[in-house]
């Protein structure tokens, strides 16, 4: 087991940079799937109100009332600057200025201009917001045209604005998993980077061509080293492995072990799989470090962009997704969406199986890659000497 | 004298392998997948687009179908509808071709396959429409006479709510990651800068040994070199500057000299900062260009490069920081460029880049003043 | 009398506890080939380093060219060439870059410069390598590309810190040819080594240094008369007797006599006849002789008398 030893202890100098990545990964993968939404009952998208009420008055406060119970309400007094950069960050905020004179003036029924807003001009929040209380206004106008009192009519349309249209979620599953959505989606990225920067750089000192040399002319047989050195990479993968893809989502997570998390489980060793044959074909094309820096950042940036692990699939276009189409990525995002159930992902038996052995097709296509690469290297230097 | 040494500190820095990929290629490269996967989010999931319904009526409600179709008409309409029968709207709601399924039956329901804005668009235009029915019928029933006033409000146009325009920029809220990627090339001068004092510090290499026992002063030295890595850094920007606005045309809101003041104060900062740490302590040059890069992704990354959010985070939980980030300054210096009407807070942005600029080189002269050293 | 070139007096550098240079005193006079000789570690590169004022050092002064030196002495800097042990150059320019880079820093006159480094490049025989970056080359080329960038502005002073480490032997008597022909064109060049050999054979004067101190100086053959040995004779000889021996002993000048496996060997302390004296009184006993060596003391039986110890250890 020398080679293997030799292996580790490179590995060790290369610690540093993977447990950086895993550190940020874990900090951005736990922060998001703290915050995605629990799927199952349909739960409307709710914006951050933030209230000016100038008026102070019951019609004020009934209003108020009202956009809460579908929204995040906060109360304060912007200034322009404060609204323009709220907007601009987070295009779920909506300021609402209720204007001095409100409820008199919705009595005397002079509407016009009563309330004002600032949002992303044109956004779903601005017309979701809009629309509650454009039909607020309306109703308690309607009850005031019917002869009621300003105070009967907002009581009324309150009352009225309570009926709520039923929503049934169609889709074969969807409980469970969704939560650890946007842990997993992120798995493409991390796995890339950690093993392309930890593991090219050590296969890449252990088969220079001196060292190699050397290894060959001592008495251990060139089977053995390949082995060895095979093993060292697989025992760095199988430990992040456990550690990203069953331990924390079961300890730190606490999810339960259900059919669908042993599918993500699944998924997410396919794409180790490639990992191991990308790792490879890597090493064997590539000789410098810098150039492994260069190559790893194209390969993870590039298949986390356009594969949906950064952007959700359902916003890329249309042509990007035909290329992605060509990368594994793309096929573990998919599994994950259909697991969650979203992205428009619905899941299915076959549809997992198909992302899987897309995924394990991948790798068995580099893994024959690299053996052409290895058997044409050989040919040279057998050529050379 | 000075030029000569100009000239050759440019040379060594262009020809640097890591100068050319961490400030040259990289940038390219992460703006063309921000321009891929990015860029276009802010038009499908922020602004609001014609949402694909299937409406299967189970019973007749021709004042819906009037609504509906209504609703679908038009530039600016709010849904593109199929009526159709129960089983081709589920493959529908299947294939994603639509984002859910009313039912008329007769009383509203709706069938999505997930939540999200346009399922809650749809649900809350249903609501409208419930209570709105309900509202007439109740006060109908209860006085027959006020129908028509009551219909009428229900029609009639509301100006209630106005909108406060608060800026003529772009408000495409992921131009962001745009303005943080200028700002990482501006940062990245770090990188440039410790080479300066690497080479001229006879510490520091060998190279700085041949330096100082040379009949040039530092002073002059250093100061070639530090107008050296702002003409390199100044091309550096300018490639990822010009890529993002004329070869992937992203709209940055600003007018491009402007962009080109903002990207070349920003770099000069990134060289003066990368100057002073240079100065301090001793690591090997792979070390010394790693600290280099992960400083200045620590402060790209809490400006929001990786994650947009940090950069809500930063604003609202630790604003001084944010507003003395050198990443977050370049980033935050074109965003007022783009949304704000005047020069304020630019000018305000420009002015701490220039005294971040100003402080480091000074601090780096007074490093590299010792002319001796303890030990080499 | 030349004139003096570097005048050390009384240097003193401390790291810590530890002594590095201690009390030292140096004069280098015009036109001289100045050896440092030492062991690793004996203080040669840091009395060269506060020659240069790179090191601050606790006492002492150092004059070069009969002005103090010090970090902003540019006057006399200009007339300096230094050549370390490490190759200091710019990986991303070209050799002729390089060379025309640190000339720059010394002659402001374009012309002058461009002469002056095509000069340096004729001398180090880089002419086929002009455009090659610095990783291109071998070892030995790379050190000449070292020496050029550190003496083509003509320095009336150069210093070569043990510029032959890890050279090959072609390459390293090239530039001890170089460094001759460099002396010869008018250059005082202050040499250091632990190779005792390359001392030997291009230094004019020298001195010995061991932990910081200098603990002797001055032209190779007086540091050799200085010694106690001057001569050693080597004789084969099978079956000398205790008598023999004893009057091997008392011969004149000899004071050290050993005999081990048919091997006597006699060290004198000077004297001439030494080897017929000998040979006289081991034929005079009818004792077989095989084969005689006679050998004159070598810096490192200087070295080894001085310190007690080799110069170097077994490389």
């Amino acid at each position: 087991m020398q080679v293997y030893k030799v292996f580790m202890k490179i590995l060790r100098s290369k610690m540093g940079i993977a447990i950086t990545y895993l550190a940020i990964f874990l900090f951005i993968g736990i922060y998001s799937a703290n915050n995605s939404p629990n799927q199952g009952n349909f739960s409307e998208n709710s914006a951050g109100i933030v209230v000016n009420d100038l008026d102070k008055s019951g019609a004020s406060k009934a209003l108020i009332d009202y956009l809460g119970k579908t929204n995040k309400m906060s109360e304060g007094a912007p200034s322009d600057r404060e609204m323009l950069d709220g907007i601009y960050y987070n295009p779920s905020r909506y300021y609402l200025t209720i204007k001095e004179g409100f409820e008199q003036r919705l009595a005397d029924g002079e509407t016009d201009g009563i309330l004002a807003h600032a949002a992303q001009d044109g956004s779903y929040y601005e017309s979701l917001v809009g629309s509650k209380i454009d039909l607020y206004l309306t109703t308690a106008k309607a009850y005031i045209a019917a002869g009621n009192s300003a105070e009967d009519a907002l009581s009324k349309a309150a009352e009225a604005l309570e009926k709520k249209t039923e929503v049934n979620i169609i889709s074969e599953k969807a409980e469970g998993f969704a939560q650890m959505e946007g842990y997993f989606k992120f798995i493409p990225y991390i796995f890339l980077s950690v093993f392309v920067f930890a593991l090219c750089p050590v296969i890449m000192a252990m088969t220079k061509t001196d060292i190699k040399n050397r290894i060959f002319s001592s008495s251990i047989s060139p089977k053995r080293f390949l082995l060895e050195n095979a093993l060292g990479a697989l025992s760095f993968m199988a430990v992040v492995y456990l550690l990203v893809i069953i331990l924390i989502p079961v300890f730190a997570f606490k999810t339960d072990i259900t059919a669908d998390m042993k599918i993500a489980w699944l998924n997410c060793l396919a794409f180790t799989v490639f990992c191991a044959s990308l790792v490879l074909l890597i090493s064997n094309l590539v000789s410098s470090e810098p150039l492994i820096s260069l190559i790893g950042n194209i390969i993870s940036l590039g298949m986390s962009f356009i594969c949906g692990v950064f952007v959700p699939l359902q916003y890329l276009d249309g042509s990007v997704k035909t290329i992605a189409a060509f990368l594994p990525a793309y096929w573990y995002e998919i599994l994950v969406s259909a697991l969650a159930g979203t992205n428009g992902q619905v899941y299915s038996t076959s549809l997992a199986v198909k992302c899987i052995l897309i995924q394990f097709l991948f790798a068995i296509a580099l893994f024959a890659a690299t053996l052409a690469v290895m058997k044409a290297r050989e040919a040279k230097t057998t050529h050379n000497a | 004298m000075l030029f000569h040494n100009i000239k050759y500190n440019t040379l060594a820095s262009v020809r640097e392998k890591s100068i050319i990929f961490w400030l040259m290629l990289f940038p390219v490269i992460l703006a063309t997948f921000f321009h891929i996967a990015l860029i276009g989010v802010y038009d499908k999931d922020i602004l609001f687009n014609t949402i694909d319904v299937a409406v299967v009526e189970k019973t007749e409600n021709p004042n819906f179908k009037k609504v509906m179709d209504s609703l679908s008409e038009g530039e600016d309409k709010m849904f593109n509808t199929t009526f159709t029968d129960e089983e081709k709207a589920l493959k529908m709601l299947d294939d994603g071709d639509i984002k859910g399924i009313i039912y008329v039956d007769p009383k509203l329901s709706l069938s999505v396959k997930a939540d999200g804005l346009d399922q809650t668009i749809i649900k809350s235009f249903l609501d409208n429409y419930s209570v709105t029915e309900s509202v007439i019928i109740e006060n109908a029933l209860n006085d027959p006479g006020s129908i028509e006033q009551v219909a009428a409000a229900f029609s009639q146009e509301l100006k209630a709510n106005e909108q406060l325009k608060l800026s003529d920029g772009n408000m495409n809220t992921y131009m962001t990651y745009m303005y943080n990627l200028i700002a990482m090339v501006c940062i990245l001068g770090t990188t440039v800068g410790t080479d300066i004092a690497r080479r001229n510090e006879a510490n520091l290499s060998t190279l700085g040994i041949r330096n100082c026992v040379s009949p040039t002063g530092k002073l002059i030295k250093n100061f070639a070199g530090l107008i050296s890595g702002c003409i390199v850094q100044t091309v550096c920007t300018m490639i990822a500057a010009v890529y993002i606005v004329f070869v992937l045309r992203d709209d940055l809101g600003i007018p491009f000299p402007m962009v080109v003041l903002t990207a070349v104060v920003g770099s000069w900062m990134g060289v003066a900062i990368g100057f002073f740490f240079g100065t301090v302590g001793k690591f090997s040059d792979g070390a010394r260009e790693g600290l280099a890069i992960a400083f200045s992704m620590i402060l790209c990354f809490l400006s929001g490069l990786m994650v947009g959010d940090m950069k809500t985070i930063m604003m609202e939980k630790a604003p001084w920081f944010n507003n003395i980030n050198p990443a977050a300054l370049v980033c935050d210096a074109l965003y007022t460029l783009n949304v704000d009407g005047n020069y304020d807070r630019y000018i305000v942005k420009m002015l701490t880049m220039a005294a971040v600029t100003l402080v480091f080189t000074l601090l780096g002269f007074i490093m590299t003043r010792r002319k001796k050293y303890a030990s080499i | 009398m030349a004139q003096t070139v570097v005048k050390i007096d009384k240097l003193v550098k401390r790291y810590k506890d530890l002594v590095a240079v201690d009390h030292l005193s140096l004069e280098i006079f015009e036109g001289e080939v100045f050896g440092l000789l030492g062991p690793n570690g004996s203080g040669k590169t840091t009395t060269i380093n506060c020659l240069l004022s790179l090191l601050s050092f606790d006492k002492g002064d150092i004059q070069i060219f009969g002005k103090n030196m010090s970090p902003t002495a540019y006057d006399i800097k200009k007339d300096i060439g230094v050549v370390m042990q490490n190759v200091a150059v710019f990986d991303q320019l070209t050799v002729y870059e390089n060379i025309d880079y640190f000339c720059g820093l010394y002659i402001k006159d374009k012309a002058q410069r461009k002469k002056a480094v095509e000069d340096a490049i004729a001398f180090t025989g880089l002419e086929d390598f002009v455009k090659f970056l610095p990783k291109k080359l071998s070892g030995g080329l790379l050190r000449r590309l070292n020496i050029a960038c550190g003496i083509a502005h003509k320095p009336k002073l150069i210093i070569f810190d043990e510029p032959t480490v890890a050279v090959d032997p072609q390459s390293r008597n090239k530039i001890l040819e170089g460094i001759i022909e460099l002396n010869k064109q008018g250059a005082t060049i202050i040499y250091t080594s632990h190779y005792m050999e390359e001392v030997e054979q291009i230094c004019t004067r020298l001195a010995v240094m061991d932990k910081g101190r200098v603990i002797a100086q001055g032209t190779i053959d007086e540091l050799k008369t200085n010694v106690k040995c001057s001569e050693t004779v080597t004789v084969e000889a099978r079956e000398l007797d205790e008598q023999t021996l004893s009057e091997v002993k008392a011969l004149e000048h000899a004071f050290e006599t050993s005999y081990e496996s048919g091997r006597l060997t006699v060290k004198y302390t000077g004297g001439k006849h030494n080897v017929v004296r000998l040979l006289n009184t081991l034929q005079n006993k009818n004792i077989h002789i095989g084969r005689v060596s006679s050998e004159q003391p070598t810096l490192n039986t200087v070295f080894l008398e001085l310190t007690g110890k080799e110069l170097r250890d077994k490389e």
